[in-house]
């Protein structure tokens, strides 16, 4: 057995303090499925079937928003405004300006995309953050890393884009500085950006799911019931905690992604 | 009776001289354009300063702690990896105080 359900599923299974089994702690087994169904030679896994669904939340939303935009909006266009603007004074114009106005579509559908997944560990039934498995986040930093070297070369020229790595510093360290530059550029900013959103949403559900299977775990008719009181207003604290990172993550991978397209976006100082 | 300094002086008062720029207003201009990199509007700035600063230190622990791996498995004395390290993480320090901290009040 796989997902989250092992362990609650042990721990309700008669697994509880004083019964003779040990605490079914969670653990990486936790982040794998098995196939729900398979489309071809496609094994369709419940993060999978989260990630779709998300897709087609965000597509659905807005195209029901904006397909027949009204001079005096109704509900769903006023929400789909608000939606927007937010991310546009919060995340676009600090960050690229006015100019910036052209990417608002790519970072809202970014934005809410990522809050979407990352929200999807507090939905009872489907209880999982996609973006704890980092094949999720791989490719969506792919497509962002990619974006952000094309438009350096299409705004400073091929040669202009490297060029332009090369810091204002005293010329005695420059040479120093110069391979620090490449190494940001090629191997840190990808990385932080993948490895920041992936490791909050693992940590988070791991911890989620460790007070979930305690409190479940612990109740019983026995001293263990205080314990499980206590696990319970974990539940609940940690629950409002990921809530608090989960929105937070998806705001500070949207804005390191702007600050990405300034800096590929700026004028060539050289 | 209030008076009014040289830098409370609107700019542009007809027949009026150009107000004078304190040394404080031309270090809190430095210091403003040192923020932002000496780069133009649009550039990092607020929540994205702090993660390049981070990235610095983590490019400058990676490029020379990985020259340091190499110098130590060619050589074969391990001092070198840990060395490179360092240095790396020294030079980044540098660069990153140089770069954003030069704060002057």
């Amino acid at each position: 057995m796989t997902g989250d359900v092992a362990a609650v599923a042990a721990a309700t299974g008669g697994c509880h303090l004083f019964s003779g089994c040990g605490y079914p702690a969670p653990g990486l087994q936790d982040f794998n499925f098995r196939t729900l169904f398979t489309i071809g030679s496609w094994n369709v896994t419940k993060p999978e079937l989260i990630a779709v669904l998300c897709g087609l939340i965000v597509i659905v939303f807005f195209w029901v928003a904006f397909a027949k935009p009204k001079l005096i909006p109704g509900r769903t266009q006023s929400l789909g405004e608000m939606a927007i603007l937010a991310v546009r004074d919060m995340i676009v114009r600090p960050n690229l300006g006015k100019k910036g106005d052209k990417y608002l579509p790519l970072m809202s559908s970014l934005f809410f995309f990522i809050v979407l997944m990352n929200l999807m560990e507090l939905i009872p039934v489907l209880q999982f953050p996609a973006m704890s498995r980092i094949g999720f986040v791989i490719p969506l930093v792919a497509i962002i890393y990619v974006w952000y070297w094309y438009l350096g070369f299409k705004t400073k020229g091929f040669i202009g884009y490297f060029r332009s790595w090369i810091p204002t510093a005293p010329l005695f360290i420059l040479p120093l500085l110069i391979l620090i530059e490449v190494a940001k550029y090629v191997l840190i900013q990808p990385f932080t950006l993948g490895i920041r959103l992936f490791a909050n949403m693992f940590a988070g559900h791991l911890l989620l799911s460790v007070f979930m299977v305690a409190t479940w775990y612990l109740a019983g008719l026995s001293i263990g019931l205080l314990y499980a009181a206590g696990s319970l207003f974990m539940v609940f604290f940690v629950f409002l905690l990921e809530l608090l990172v989960d929105l937070l993550q998806a705001f500070i991978f949207a804005t390191l992604v702007s600050t990405y397209f300034a800096d590929s976006l700026e004028a060539a100082q050289h | 009776m209030a008076t009014v300094s040289a830098d409370d002086t609107p700019r542009g008062t007809a027949g009026a001289p150009a107000p004078r720029r304190t040394v404080a207003s031309r270090r809190r201009q430095t210091f403003a354009s040192r923020w932002n990199g000496g780069k133009p509007d649009g550039a990092a700035t607020g929540p994205g300063v702090g993660s390049e600063a981070f990235s610095y230190i983590a490019a400058g622990l990676v490029a020379y702690g990985g020259i340091g791996w190499l110098v130590a498995h060619f050589t074969h004395i391990e001092l070198f990896f840990p060395i490179g390290m360092l240095v790396g993480v020294a030079i980044s320090l540098w660069w990153v105080v140089y770069k954003y901290g030069r704060k002057s009040d």
